[in-house]
């Protein structure tokens, strides 16, 4: 009576079938994977739980970013931004958003102007009529190290004869992480 | 015809080999340099900071682990069922970034640069497909790293 009751259970087929063994070898893969990767990476997880590892990223993409442009395009500059702040500051220098038009609308730098790179390319913006004289200070900026946007649109200026053109490689995240004026709309 | 292909135990011993191998080559590239693979994690822009470094940290082991498994042949049902659930969460994600027109690198496999798109959809569900192979139609007939191990352990033990 007791051992018919028992083979009567639902879950008799689960027992005997290949979905249970097969979800706790899973289990027992994932939980290995846990432990080994936590052992392991355990200073990125902990930077990942302390707000560090977000900068740690963003530094290790702006130096490959820098790497990759003076490889490709040796003669393009960057600027850090305290130096770009300072340019800023003097209303020396143009600042030119290469992101998305919804980005740029999202935040910019202040007075910064819209110029997406692919509508650059596309040639629905012309250059000539958005900067005036050639030795105009530019400043191109995108997401950071992350993207190559502004890196591209640096290229494309140097490329028609502008020749004081700048990268702020921290880009817009940087900028706004370092509490400098920012604003929000479409130009 | 077909039925009787998809029950050859050398295809199924084929099949978990490569899916093996790949899992492994995929893992270890991310499990040896973390914060590139995390880099790539945090430019989908989807998962909070913490989340990052959690997902950064231990799927490359899972990769591994996984990988492992299938080429031993050591809990192979398992290895297939985590590595069909890690595809579905990778291909939905390639398929929503896709959607969102993301230009990143999707961090697939270490060393290979690609973007969300139908190429990197492909592979994985290819991948997918592979895993849900092994996991309904594998029967573990064929088994070459599971009997050569055994075989090693009865030598151990009658040698010592």
């Amino acid at each position: 009576m007791h051992r018919g009751s028992r083979q009567n259970r639902p879950w008799r087929h689960l027992r005997s079938g290949p979905i249970l063994p097969a979800a706790a070898s899973a289990l027992a893969i994932t939980a290995i994977a846990m432990l080994l990767g936590g052992i392991v990476n355990h200073g990125m997880i902990v930077d990942g739980f302390n707000g560090r590892l977000t900068d740690r990223i963003r530094a290790k993409q702006l130096t490959e970013l820098k790497a990759e442009t003076q490889e490709l395009s040796p003669g393009l500059q960057f600027v850090d931004l305290i130096s770009a702040r300072k340019l800023f500051d003097e209303k020396e220098a143009m600042f030119l958003d290469s992101r998305e038009e919804d980005q740029y609308a999202a935040g910019h730098i202040e007075g910064a102007l819209s110029v997406p790179l692919i509508a650059v390319l596309l040639g629905e913006l012309d250059l000539d009529k958005l900067v005036a004289g050639r030795d105009a200070i530019l400043v191109t900026y995108c997401e950071g190290g992350e993207c190559p946007t502004s890196v591209d649109l640096a290229r494309e200026l140097v490329g028609v004869g502008y020749v004081n053109v700048f990268i702020l490689g921290e880009g817009y995240p940087g900028w706004k992480a370092a509490g400098y004026p920012v604003e929000s709309g479409a130009r | 015809m077909s039925v009787t292909i998809l029950r050859n135990a050398y295809l199924h011993l084929a099949v978990r080999l490569v899916l093996g191998s790949l899992f492994i080559w995929a893992g270890v590239g991310k499990a040896v340099a973390p914060l590139d693979f995390a880099s790539s994690v945090y430019n989908y822009k989807l998962l909070p900071e913490f989340w990052v470094g959690v997902a950064a940290g231990v799927i490359p082991w899972l990769e591994l682990l996984a990988g492992v498994a299938l080429v031993t042949g050591v809990r192979i049902k398992g290895a297939a069922s985590v590595i069909s659930l890690l595809m579905l969460l990778f291909v939905s994600l390639l398929l929503t970034s896709w959607v969102r027109g993301l230009n990143i690198d999707c961090g697939c496999f270490s060393g290979v640069e690609r973007t969300p798109g139908l190429v990197a959809i492909s592979e994985d569900a290819g991948m997918l497909l592979g895993a849900l192979f092994v996991l309904f139609l594998d029967r573990r007939q064929l088994n070459p790293a599971g009997l050569a191990l055994r075989r090693l352990v009865r030598i151990g033990k009658r040698d010592g």
